[in-house]
């Protein structure tokens, strides 16, 4: 069997842990063992004794054994949190912005179904877009793992796809700290709570028909049995009375009652998010001013135009926070509402 | 009116929780499809903390580690890729996480019968394999399986094992201890010196099929498997239970000692005192059987195929067909007479190699099936060198009153292989039959005489019946099998003559070739011409009727035939007809496999599920010809298939009480 691609990717991470931690890593030609030389700190991290130790990719009783089976995995965890940072800040230059036909493009996007919208200015800036990473579990009676990403738009919270950027952009890292993280934080756990209610939807199915059926079976056991609480003693024939049917189906009733109480805490799902990575991505745009007209209520929102999406970013309607084009707008406070909203 | 600032804020203001960043226990309360909450929680303590800004590729080392995690948590299974037909279903996909997961590579895989154990099986062994998990594995199979599962792990799973050769060679320790996949048949690894030599040496994995024979604590085979050194292990039946539920303490004694403690224990609290069918503590013994054992079942799997239509088309003979049926057949006991009473020197006997005949092209030297073929025929007795060559006991319809004395051990002038040959090809086509006999034409007239009327046939009766079929099927998608490829050669000149189009498909060809032969088959023609290997690991579907113009000696490998088509996929009826020449031993074989079990109404699965249960027996095949051999007359040919009809359906009855038995021990509480 040639190196399987899961041993390649070990071997790949393995060299880059070490050598973004402060380490140098050397392999051997033929690529089935190396030498890494570390730093005190960081060879305890990996659980190693001494500052030079071997890495394999076989099974042996000495250095640091890359596979999935083993500890290295956890090991690597630990030192990524201490060694490795994980927010990082970029910018994205030389990116064309056409600012004089703003006007135009935010008419032909939107629709403001019971508004009247006035574009007011336009002006080009630098506007950060946080793109969160998180490990999603869902554990019910089996466990369900994903990597869920979501990019936004950190002043107006909208949800953009941008999160290949940090694979595939041309990427300029600045020295500034992200802003404002903890609010694009809360939203995006919002919106992968969402994506991962989609992408888990089998999964939650399957569990909810395997607990529609022990549920069933409880069921029809115990509705059994109160069939059976009216029938005579085998033993002594002697018939219940009703008073004795009646307690005993109480008794049954109870029963089943606490049983399924029982099942349904043992299918309840938790879900937990674990924010991995945050990228933030300095993007030129133009943000635009449009007045929107409700009634007697005005209210002025900021739209903006991407220079790396080269078109309008969507607004997110105010009570579900899902990004549309096409809005209504509430009489009062001029919310702006999707259809679905708008339509309940 | 509100500032621009308060109108992009109005976004963060819509979500109720906003200073999940400080505390941890953030909980939003989600609902299933189904209504079963989801409580959700951020976890923030994994979040690097650093001061420091991370550099694009950092960035990427936690993405690519958590990717290992996901990978870790086998959620994403390696074994999918590089597969060659296999049509992994979700459940199998999900016992393979379950096993991996939470079973630690220790489970009894319980399916229903057609469901895909053996499959899910394989494609675990192929995980660990590519995990590196594990290296060395040890698969035991019941004799008559032992080739199936070679071929199914080297052309699906591309996974070669070498089979325990029947040589001195394996009563030793190095045998056991250099080769790394190793597959040998149950009765053959637990007798002799062998239980010992396959102890002696260390497993990463054992796989036992057809598991409940290990249901006894006192026989061999149950000592062999818990004398193993093994790191995992997976048992695989459909009926853990038999007869009583202390089998079902001893195969998971097998697998976790001491999980159910003690058999007095297990029994006081599990079986009910009077009757050992009756589980006690019901609840309590589901979970802990839930801990080691899986079993889906079709009700949850929801595999419904589409019902199954079988005909019979009994082909009568002409004339001279019908005295050329009879001549041969004759002529074949003529010369077992001669054989037996003949010299030991005065015989000339042949020595072929299966390459030579036309049997069936999918035998090959390896298998052990083919390793009786070498023995030269003695009498009709034929045991006791025709039991099997593991040593197993003769079957008890062989060993009863009918069975003539043993006779002398004399070399034969013809072997069991070409007589298996000779046979076949009559069942066959007389064209096929013509050119099976020609080797011995060469040096006996009367050979050579019924080989010239067997060439004279142009015509069989199957042929017209075949014809016909066709005409009639002209709006269906027709599968047409033939055991030989004489017989194909011969029905591809026939259905040209007949202006019939086709498309061939047979094992000689390149793979693109039978690409392009079941692409011919979806869009151009109707008819494929297949032989025994036809279509294996393709999506064949869309076709709806199958045509056996011959029939295998072997029910496993007709159930294969049928299994083509009626399968996971298939959305229309499927109507299978069987072509048969009356007064041949197909036709007899055909009646056996109808009339006792039923065969042809079978869940594609459960013959093999049968033929387990034969566990020390030879394959049907060598049965079939012994029985031929032993028979001095058609009289005693029908006497003698009626016992080997009341075996299989023993055998049957046994799986049967079983699978009933199981169904109702343990419902669908272990999928
Ligand atoms: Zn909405």
């Amino acid at each position: 069997m040639s190196r399987s691609s899961v041993e390649s990717q070990l071997v790949e991470f393995a060299t880059a842990l070490v050598e973004n931690s402060g380490g140098i890593i050397d392999w051997q030609s033929d690529g089935s063992q190396a030498t890494a030389i570390v730093p005190p700190d960081l060879a305890e991290s990996l659980g190693q004794h001494h500052e030079s130790f071997l890495v394999r990719t076989q099974p042996g009783d000495e250095g640091l054994v890359l596979s999935l089976g083993g500890e290295f995995v956890d090991l690597a965890a630990r030192t990524l949190r201490h060694f490795v940072p994980s927010v990082g800040a970029f910018a994205v230059d030389d990116l064309p912005v056409r600012k004089t036909e703003f006007a135009a493009a935010v008419e032909s996007s939107f629709g403001w179904q019971n508004a009247r919208a006035k574009v007011l200015d336009g002006s080009v800036m630098t506007v950060p877009y946080h793109a969160w990473w998180f490990h999603v579990t869902l554990q019910s009676e089996e466990t369900w793992e994903s990597l869920v990403s979501v990019t936004l738009n950190a002043r107006s919270g909208v949800v953009v796809p941008l999160s290949e950027l940090l694979s595939l952009g041309d990427l300029r890292p600045t020295k500034d700290a992200p802003s404002d993280s903890s609010a694009t934080l809360d939203l995006a756990l919002h919106v992968a709570e969402a994506e991962t209610m989609r992408q888990a939807t089998p999964f939650l199915q399957r569990i909810d028909a395997r607990r529609e059926r022990d549920r069933k079976r409880l069921q029809d056991y115990y509705r059994a049995l109160q069939r059976e609480s009216s029938t005579p003693n085998k033993r002594t024939k002697t018939v219940p009375t009703a008073e004795e049917i009646e307690s005993r189906q109480k008794a049954v009733k109870l029963e089943l009652q606490r049983k399924l109480s029982e099942l349904d805490e043992r299918y309840l799902f938790s879900a937990v998010l674990r924010p991995i990575v945050l990228a933030e991505f300095r993007i030129p745009a133009v943000a635009i001013d449009v007045e929107i007209q409700r009634k007697a209520e005005k209210r002025i929102f900021r739209v903006y135009w991407n220079a790396m999406l080269k078109k309008m970013e969507p607004m997110s309607c105010s009570r579900c926070l899902r990004t549309s084009f096409n809005f209504w707008f509430t009489n009062d406070t001029v919310d702006p509402l999707c259809s679905t909203c708008h339509g309940s | 009116m509100k500032t621009k600032i308060a109108a992009t804020k109005s976004v963060f203001d819509a979500n109720p929780e906003k200073d999940i960043a400080d505390d941890s226990a953030h909980v939003r309360t989600s609902f299933s499809p189904g209504g079963i909450p989801i409580r959700f929680r951020t976890d923030l303590s994994e979040f690097s903390t650093t001061k420091n800004l991370a550099t694009r590729e950092q960035l990427q080392l936690h993405l690519t580690h958590t990717r290992l995690q996901l990978l870790r948590g086998f959620d994403e299974l390696l074994c999918l890729e590089g597969l060659t037909g296999v049509e992994h279903l979700p459940h199998q996909i999900e016992t393979v996480r379950k096993v991996m997961r939470r079973f630690r590579g220790r489970v009894l895989l319980a399916d229903e019968v057609g469901l895909g154990k053996t499959i899910e099986a394989c494609l675990l062994l192929r995980e660990y394999l590519l995990r590196r998990l594990i290296k060395r594995v040890l698969i035991l199979v019941p004799n008559p399986l032992v080739s199936q599962w070679h071929e199914e792990l080297s052309s699906k799973f591309h996974l070669d094992f070498r089979i325990a050769p029947r040589t001195a060679t394996s009563s030793r320790d190095e045998f056991w201890a250099t080769h790394d996949r190793v597959l040998v048949s149950t009765s053959f690894a637990r007798s002799g010196r062998r239980p010992e030599a396959i102890a002696a040496a260390h497993w990463d994995l054992v796989i036992v099929d057809e598991a409940h024979h290990c249901r006894n604590r006192s026989t061999k085979l149950w000592k062999l498997v818990n004398s193993l050194q093994r790191r995992h292990m997976f048992l695989l039946t459909a009926t853990p239970v038999q007869n009583n539920l202390v089998e079902l303490y001893s195969l998971l004694t097998l697998l976790e000692p001491g999980h159910l403690k003690t058999e007095a224990d297990f029994k006081k609290q599990f079986v009910t005192r009077g009757n050992p069918r009756d589980p006690r503590n019901r609840h309590r013994l589901r979970d802990l059987l839930g801990e080691v054992m899986i079993r889906n079942t079709r009700g949850l799997v929801q595999i419904n195929l589409p019902p199954r239509y079988a005909q019979t088309i009994m082909a009568t003979p002409g004339e001279e067909e019908s005295q050329l049926l009879i001549d041969i057949q004759q002529y074949l006991r003529d010369q077992l007479v001669t054989t037996a009473n003949a010299s030991p020197n005065t015989d000339d006997a042949e020595q072929e190699s299966p390459e030579e005949l036309d049997a069936s092209s999918t035998e090959s030297a390896e298998t052990p099936d083919a390793v009786g073929w070498d023995q030269r025929l003695t009498s009709r007795a034929g045991p006791p060198e025709l039991t099997s060559p593991a040593g197993g006991p003769p079957l008890a319809l062989l060993a009863g009153p009918t069975l003539p004395e043993p006779q002398n051990n004399e070399p034969a002038g013809i072997s069991r292989m070409r007589l298996h040959a000779i046979l076949t090809s009559i069942g066959s086509h007389p064209a096929t039959a013509a050119a099976t006999l020609q080797p011995l034409a060469e040096r006996d007239e009367r050979a050579r005489q019924l080989c010239e009327r067997a060439g004279r046939i142009t015509h069989s009766a199957k042929d017209e019946k075949l014809l016909q079929l066709l005409k009639e099927s002209h709006e269906h998608k027709v599968l047409v099998f033939v055991a030989s490829i004489r017989t194909l050669h011969r029905l591809q000149s026939l259905l040209t003559e007949a202006e019939i189009s086709f498309s061939t498909f047979s094992g000689e060809q390149s793979s693109t070739d039978k690409d392009a032969a079941v692409e011919q088959l979806k869009s151009s023609v109707n008819v494929m011409l297949c032989t025994e290997s036809g279509g294996e690991g393709r999506n064949l579907q869309f076709a709806d009727t199958l045509i056996n113009f011959d029939l295998p000696w072997n029910p496993m490998k007709i159930e294969q035939r049928i299994g083509r088509i009626h399968r996971y996929g298939q959305t229309q009826d499927v109507f299978i007809f069987n072509l048969c020449t009356a007064g041949t031993l197909e036709s007899r074989i055909l009646k056996l496999l109808n009339d006792k079990i039923r065969m042809f109404e079978l869940v594609v699965g459960e013959v093999g599920s049968i033929l387990g249960n034969l566990d020390d027996g030879q394959d049907f095949e060598s049965l079939v010809l012994q029985l031929w051999q032993k028979a001095p007359d058609d009289k005693q040919l029908d006497a003698d298939f009626e016992t080997l009809g009341d075996t299989l359906l023993a055998a049957q009855e046994k799986y049967l009480d079983a699978k009933n038995l199981d169904e109702a021990l343990f419902g669908e509480d272990y999928e």
